[in-house]
């Protein structure tokens, strides 16, 4: 009885430390590796938390000259002409006499060596120069001549048509291949490190995905897919944007004319809202509208992985705008920088303030440390930080002052560093516009709108919000922002909500505090 | 010799209430120091900018606190509990979080503080609002972007006004300095109160912590 326990425990005890899902050495996920000969795959597993591989299963594919030492935890390693010597939980690797350091050790584990996945960025990949290519995020070691373009997509809906684009770095040649129910982009490369798939459930697109370990994308159309168009566009850094259009039958059994398919070949969708003339018979129109290009100068704002500068999106699309507003509307336009110039975040508001503007829109470009953050967002104030100062202006909103030719007169009381408390009421309103414009020409982000305590919104004194108009960390994005197109479609959405909101100002009772009014 | 028994007895008894009430006056000095300076209320501004009182830990007691990270979507911060050793004081206990809170954190979660950024000072004064003393590559190495500067500054916010109710508002100075923003954004001239708006509230967004 006795001796059936033990083995029980003991047996206990061996599955309880083999078992679970971060046992010691268990295999957790795996490396690609592309070389002109094939496809390999090195198993990695776990050791206390950090990911790690046998150093015997990448040996032979890289030619490593591996040679155990006298010191038995001590290894070394001849890798092209480097050589490389290794000591079991020591976190720093010698490379000709050069100390590398590493986050996790390498050690002997099971009796053979193991090495953590960081070895493969930070050791090899500097000795093999150009023919050994890890990357760690997708887990891809691409060897030799081989060529395994990048790929990041993003998928934009529409009520009549998709968009597909993909950004393939560095370009590469490929063939279309169409059935009935499939559309397959046949790229000439050894494999495919796509970044991110689009998560696809439509009507028109069903499936999105690569073939089997083949450099093929497959996309699957759903019941109401009709046609599609693909238009390439070269890029600077060497990669090329592919767009692919999916038409709905939908649209495909309306009227619309062959100039309006053939404007489907563009970058974004076109401005489907014809622009009305604006009604001058308001009282409460509005006579001139602020426009700030976030950052400038020194203040370079988000920088996207090509080098593109927030502070030039902004400025490019803020001259636009005006240009627009002013030929096309006739109404003023006070931009709070016309060139690359540091303004203060005060001094923006100030700017607005000064020349009596009635709409304040600030222009920025998103940066996100999670590249799956993207899209449009509209910020307007919001005053719970504000919140003594709201107090204060509620129980003073109006106070009376002598005047010199005798009596007084009741003016109404500003806040001047939060003016915009006033206004949040009508800013809430311009950002719900803003998003119903904007929304029918770029992608906007899942959520919107957002209130927050910005800087350059709370001395506005006018209804004002600021808009991120898309992600720069993105490289899609990047391109995106600086398009004529895009640019074009932010100035003709921004048009149209300024109409709309001068139309619904006609209809406001409050426009905030007046500037003074003489008591009997 | 009775006069002199006596005039040794009256020196004996002098001699003796002197030393009664010196002792009793270091007393009295003594509990009216340990007493002013027992939970530092009474001082005005509260420093721990050497990290000296931090070095006191509980009898190796801990504290479950929440910080906050990005969550995987990046649309929101996530909560993350952890341990950290309990301290005497509240301006200790309030140090510590802020420091971890700095800290970079174990893949998937993702902080929004910059690398390199450091804790400086903390100070804490007594209505509440805790001053955090940031080093500069808070702003200059800030990648920009509005939400992830949100994220930023009320990650710290968040963590400080979570975990003690008698933290009301937070504001973050940099190289000791008030400054208008981070990197262009979030107005940061006042001292923010706890927005637990930022934070997602949606189990799908949490990340996976597990065997962190």
């Amino acid at each position: 009885m006795l001796r059936f326990l033990s083995i029980l425990v003991v047996s206990c005890l061996i599955s309880t430390s083999f078992s679970g899902p971060h046992a010691q050495g268990q295999i957790s996920s795996e490396v690609l590796v592309y070389s002109v000969s094939g496809t390999d795959r090195i198993p990695t597993f776990e050791v206390e938390g950090q990911e790690m591989l046998y150093l015997n299963a990448l040996a032979p594919l890289i030619q490593l000259q591996i040679e155990e030492n006298s010191r038995p935890d001590t290894l070394s390693i001849s890798a092209e002409s480097a050589n490389i010597i290794l000591t079991e939980d020591q976190q720093v690797v010698s490379v000709n006499g050069r100390l590398i350091s590493l986050r996790s050790a390498p050690r002997i584990f099971r009796g053979q060596w193991a090495i953590p996945l960081e070895f493969l960025g930070r050791v090899l990949q500097p000795i093999y120069s150009n023919t050994f290519d890890f990357r760690s995020s997708s887990r891809l070691l691409v060897l030799g001549d081989a060529h395994v373009p990048k790929i990041s997509s993003v998928y934009l809906r529409g009520a009549d048509y998709d968009r597909l684009t993909l950004e393939v770095t560095p370009s590469t040649s490929y063939n279309i291949d169409q059935d009935e129910r499939h559309l397959t982009l046949q790229f000439d490369a050894s494999g495919l490190d796509i970044l991110d798939f689009p998560l696809l459930n439509g009507e028109l697109v069903a499936n999105f995905e690569q073939l089997a370990e083949s450099p093929n994308i497959s996309i699957s159309f759903g019941p109401m897919f009709d046609s599609f168009s693909i238009s390439s566009q070269q890029l600077t850094d060497g990669g090329e944007l592919l767009s692919i259009e999916l038409v709905s039958k939908n649209f495909a059994e309306t009227d619309a004319s062959a100039e309006e398919v053939a404007s489907l070949n563009s970058d974004v969708r076109p401005n489907t809202l014809p622009t009305p003339l604006p009604d001058f018979s308001n009282k409460k129109q509005i006579r001139s509208v602020a426009i700030d290009p976030g950052h400038g100068g020194n203040d370079y704002g988000s920088q996207g992985i090509n080098g593109t500068n927030e502070k030039d999106i902004t400025l490019a699309i803020a001259l636009q705008l005006q240009q627009v507003i002013e030929n096309r509307l006739g109404l003023d336009v006070i931009l709070t920088r016309d060139r690359d110039e540091t303004v203060d975040l005060d001094a923006r508001a100030a700017i607005a303030n000064n020349n009596k503007a009635d709409l304040f829109i600030s222009l920025h470009v998103n940066s996100s440390a999670r590249p799956s953050a993207i899209g449009a967002e509209i910020f307007y104030l919001s005053i719970d930080e504000y919140s003594s100062e709201a107090q204060e202006l509620a129980e003073h909103a109006t106070a009376p002052v002598p005047v010199v030719t005798g009596g007084s007169r009741t003016i109404n009381m500003l806040l001047w560093d939060v003016a915009q408390i006033g206004y949040v009421e009508q800013s809430a309103h311009l950002s719900l516009i803003v998003q119903n414009e904007l929304k029918q020409r770029i992608e906007m982000n899942p959520q919107p709108i957002q209130q927050a305590p910005f800087r350059v919104l709370v001395g506005a004194n006018m209804p004002a919000v600021l808009i991120e108009l898309g992600s720069i960390y993105d490289p899609t994005e990047e391109y995106r922002l600086t398009s004529d197109r895009f640019q074009t479609a932010v100035v003709e959405s921004l048009v149209a909500s300024i109409l709309k909101f001068g139309e619904d100002l006609g209809q406001w009772d409050q426009m905030g505090p007046q500037n003074s009014q003489e008591q009997e | 010799m009775t006069e002199a028994i006596k005039s040794s007895r009256l020196k004996w008894n002098k001699t003796w209430s002197y030393v009664v009430c010196t002792v009793a006056t270091i007393i009295l000095i003594t509990w009216i120091a340990g007493s002013f300076f027992k939970d530092g209320q009474q001082v005005s501004v509260r420093n721990s900018d050497n990290g000296a009182e931090a070095s006191s830990p509980q009898n190796n007691q801990l504290q479950k606190i929440d910080l906050y990270y990005i969550s995987e979507d990046g649309s929101a911060l996530v909560k993350h509990e952890v341990e950290v050793s309990k301290t005497e004081t509240l301006l200790a206990q309030a140090r510590i979080v802020a420091e971890q809170q700095l800290q970079q954190p174990e893949a998937p979660l993702l902080t929004p503080f910059p690398d390199g950024t450091k804790l400086r000072a903390f100070y804490l004064a007594p209505n509440g609002d805790a001053f955090v003393d940031l080093s500069q590559e808070v702003s200059l190495a800030h990648p920009g972007g509005s939400l992830d500067e949100i994220f930023t500054v009320y990650s710290l916010v968040n963590s400080l006004t979570g975990n003690f109710p008698d933290i009301h508002a937070v504001q973050i100075l940099i190289e000791g300095k008030e400054v208008d923003t981070l990197a262009g954004h979030v107005d940061l001239r006042r001292p923010l109160g706890l927005n637990m708006k930022w934070v997602s509230g949606d189990d799908s967004l949490l990340l996976s912590t597990e065997g962190l």
